[in-house]
């Protein structure tokens, strides 16, 4: 396995630094932090965003806003550094930027950096400080330099974050309980059943994820409690909790039946309401999914590819319980949490190789000579099955029972069989 | 450069780019955040732009403060060994060129490496110049490169210099110039520069009897052939019917060949039996809709004189205004397409108009009309022309159908 001796195992990997291409040429990559910003800047009624960088960062991302459905009420613009900026800075020219958009009537403007201010280190987060009271506009710096991350996912949490830090201080608590990670909105996938339980007790649910509004974050810190239900929400939470004494339940990363039966029991006692009982049917029977699971899938290797908005670490710590083995995980992002789920794999005795997979073609071969039992997440292998792969990427925005059982029904549905080169393949 | 409103220009890095993304058998390795090349390879095969290979190397902080290029190394080692490709283009991204990464040596220093490929630096004007100069500076590197040892055709033959992926339509242009100047002198069509082509027809760009230059980016490349294999180039692009007869007559004179007189008289037949019933009700229309009767055409500067030159020739229109959308190339006809002008344009209700998607949007008017860059729809080779007599027919149905819909 000449191909992946350049990659590192789990147990050496501290940050996204130490993980690596699969293949070294990316065919074409990840979408960079500033357009997932964008994305999601775009989306929030309110919000309006300046991109500061290259032609490239402008021209291509304006298709973004265009499909915005916020209207005319905001303004997305691009901030162009020439060769005499990017030598000299271009604070001048960004505040003529930031107070022309100010007299347009922007409410609210992301700041996003994109690679070029990143690296010449102008300090936007100061002028920023310098020039708010000058405007009216509240003024957001996001730094998305490319080149500090793998992938396109801190331009998701750091917004998100950013965002957070809108969210105004409220002496007395109310009812709500913050849904990080969804939109109400979302008809494509479905509502989780925990939300809809609790929508039925008419607890009243804001929901903080794409198509909020600004004002949504800004009054976000009344509530008694934040339901967390994507990783991008993460340091969103933390930070919430920190400086609004919000506590947190984090959803997204559990798959374990107890685990599950335990989270619901605190948001049960947190929100005096009765959820056990109504989950008592749906918790035998994954529990009944989950034991059967293990004979099934006991021992059986896996690849974890694109698995979309699911944390990947956790994900593997709950398989291997199961007596899964990872043999390589690919990881867009190593979050904070990440280090627990680190060390827990660990203790497990796995220690995939950590990778990232950013060329479809070139990875198939690599993939289909370690002959895994299954490949979790998309692939190139989509056509011919081999090694199967275990579509998840629909399992966005979702969580519980419900996705543990879909998850388990996938994996155990998956026929392991007629490898070429038998079962359980190795490295 | 500043604020921009609303789309700005094309930097000079993807000018180069877009050039390259349409030749087969090579690939293009841009070192640098993959970010860019992410969004590049999808909108260049939104507009329909394929054959060309393309990689992105990434870079990161320790590449950076360490000078590390070994990424490149890698990348070129995976593509020209596991993929097989032999011809790499290696352009730099913003990153690379502000921290002067030296892709001229490093291709130098990895050939040796790699004795079985070609390794093709490119440099793309830093962050002072547009897409033009990226194009321009491309495709004279691609003419001064890649021929080899050319040996003249028996046969009359073409190259036509200048479809890149930046002017909408381009292939289906490129395919009409080739089927008119094919039919009407049976001349061999030897490369287009450069969609739909191939390292090996780049390799035969001196063979032809003649360079057909369609953009005036293409023309510095056009006077190297001249120059290194003495071979003429004609500027222009044929559009409507008397423009088309016109060009085909420049191309006559410049190659002593007469054109074959039945294509040519069947060709303008067919176009004038499918434009005369719609100059009947256009016509029409614009007499009794004085208000209507202005076109604004906004998008690259060797376009827009040309599709206004075949609303004059077909239809009554009383006033034609031209902008062009890369600043450098705005002229006392030719306004450059502003965000000012833009707006303005928008809030015109009355009037036809073309130009980019962007622009269409903002005026609320038919995507049908798009005559320039940048769209975010899916195009394709197989779209109807601008130029030649069937971009004429084209252009008339275009101009007519809007008729039908502010009727």
């Amino acid at each position: 396995m000449n191909d992946i001796k350049h990659l590192k195992c789990l147990s050496a990997v501290r940050s996204m630094s130490s993980i690596r291409q699969l293949t070294p040429a990316a065919f074409p990559g990840n979408h960079c932090p500033m357009h997932t910003a964008l994305s999601l800047g775009a989306r929030m009624k309110g919000m309006s965003t300046l991109v500061i960088g290259t032609a490239e960062c402008s021209y291509y991302s304006r298709n973004v806003p265009s499909a915005s459905r916020c209207g005319e009420q905001v303004l997305h613009w691009t901030y162009l550094l020439d060769s005499r900026e990017i030598v000299f800075g271009f604070r001048d020219g960004l505040i003529d930027a930031i107070k022309e958009m100010d007299r347009a009537g922007a409410k609210v403007i992301l700041l996003l950096a994109t690679c070029v201010p990143e690296l010449i280190g102008e300090d936007i987060e100061s002028i920023c400080h310098e020039i708010q009271t000058e405007v009216r506009a509240r003024l957001i710096h996001i730094p998305l330099g490319n080149f500090k991350c793998g992938s396109y996912e801190p331009g998701y949490w750091k917004t998100l974050l950013a965002m957070g830090k809108l969210t105004e201080k409220v002496q007395g608590r109310k009812t709500t309980v913050n849904i990080l990670g969804r939109s109400s909105l979302e008809s494509h996938i479905p509502m989780p059943e925990l939300i809809i339980l609790l929508k039925s007790y008419d607890v009243p649910l804001r929901f903080l994820a794409p198509d909020s509004s600004v004002e949504d974050f800004i009054s976000a810190g009344d509530a008694q409690l934040n339901i967390i239900l994507s990783p991008f929400m993460n340091p969103l939470a933390e930070w919430m909790a920190q400086v609004h004494d919000i506590p947190f339940l984090s959803l997204h990363d559990i798959y374990d039946v107890k685990e599950i039966e335990n989270a619901y029991l605190q948001i049960e006692q947190r929100l005096g309401i009765k959820i056990g009982c109504k989950f008592a049917e749906r918790l035998k029977y994954t529990r009944k999914i989950q034991k059967e699971a293990v004979d099934r899938i006991s021992g059986l290797q896996y690849i974890s590819a694109d698995i979309g908005a699911l944390q990947p670490l956790p994900l593997s710590v709950f398989l291997s319980k199961l007596g899964m083995e990872p043999v390589m995980i690919h990881m867009e992002e190593f979050y904070p949490s990440d280090v627990k789920w680190k060390k827990t794999l660990i203790s497990l005795e796995k220690n995939p190789v950590i990778c990232l997979m950013l060329n479809k073609q070139g990875d198939r071969p690599l993939i289909e000579a370690m002959c895994p039992d299954m490949v979790l997440g998309d692939w190139d292998g989509r056509g011919e099955a081999r090694p199967p792969m275990v579509q998840l990427l629909d399992l966005y925005g979702q969580i519980g029972y419900e996705r543990t059982v879909t998850i388990l029904r996938r994996i155990t549905d998956m026929p392991t069989e007629g490898k070429g080169e038998g079962k359980n393949g190795t490295l | 450069m500043g604020l921009y409103k609303t789309v700005p220009p094309l930097s000079g890095r993807m000018g180069a780019l877009w050039c390259l993304s349409g030749i087969a058998d090579s690939a293009v390795i841009e070192y640098g955040c993959m970010g860019h090349m992410a969004y590049g390879r999808t909108f260049l095969h939104r507009m329909g732009s394929y054959g060309g290979h393309l990689y992105s190397t990434h870079i990161g902080e320790t590449d950076i403060a360490m000078g590390d290029t070994s990424r490149l190394s890698r990348a070129i080692e995976w593509v020209s060994e596991k993929e097989g490709i032999k011809t790499i283009f290696l352009l730099p991204s913003s990153v690379p060129e502000v921290i002067g990464v030296d892709l001229e040596a490093i291709a130098q220093e990895l050939s040796p490496q790699f004795p079985d490929t070609v390794l093709i630096p490119f440099t793309a004007g830093g962050f002072d110049t547009w897409g033009d100069k990226g194009i321009e500076m491309t495709l004279l590197k691609l003419a001064e490169t890649l021929p080899d040892n050319p040996v003249r055709t028996q046969k009359p033959s073409f190259n036509i210099i200048g479809s890149c992926a930046d002017m909408f339509r381009f292939q289906a242009d490129a395919s009409e110039i080739a089927r008119l100047v094919s039919g009407a002198f049976a001349m061999e069509h030897l490369c287009t520069m450069t969609s739909r082509t191939s390292i090996s027809k780049l390799e035969h760009l001196g063979d032809a009897h003649i360079n057909l230059v369609i953009r005036r980016e293409g023309e510095a490349a056009a006077k190297y052939l001249r120059q290194r294999y003495g071979t003429p180039y004609l500027m222009g692009r044929p559009y409507g019917l008397e423009g088309t007869l016109k060009w085909l007559g420049q191309i006559e004179v410049q190659c002593k060949i007469k054109a074959r007189e039945s294509f040519v008289r069947r060709e303008k037949a067919e176009a004038m039996e499918q434009i005369e019933p719609m100059q009947t009700v256009l016509t029409r229309f614009l007499r009794v809709h004085r208000e209507e009767a202005r076109l604004i055409l906004a998008g690259h500067a060797d376009v827009v004189p040309g599709i206004a030159q075949c609303a004059r020739e077909l239809f009554e229109f009383e006033k034609i205004a031209c902008y062009c959308d890369n600043p450098g190339m705005g002229s006392a006809d030719i306004n450059y397409l502003t965000d000012k002008v833009k707006e303005e344009i928008a809030a015109e209700q009355k009037g036809f108009l073309m130009g980019s998607q962007e622009l269409l949007n903002m005026a609320e008017r038919e995507q049908s009309l798009q005559i320039s860059a940048p769209d975010y729809l899916w195009h394709h080779a197989y779209e109807p022309p601008f130029v030649g007599f069937r971009g004429a027919v084209h252009l008339a149905s275009l101009w007519t159908n809007e008729m039908m819909r502010k009727d």
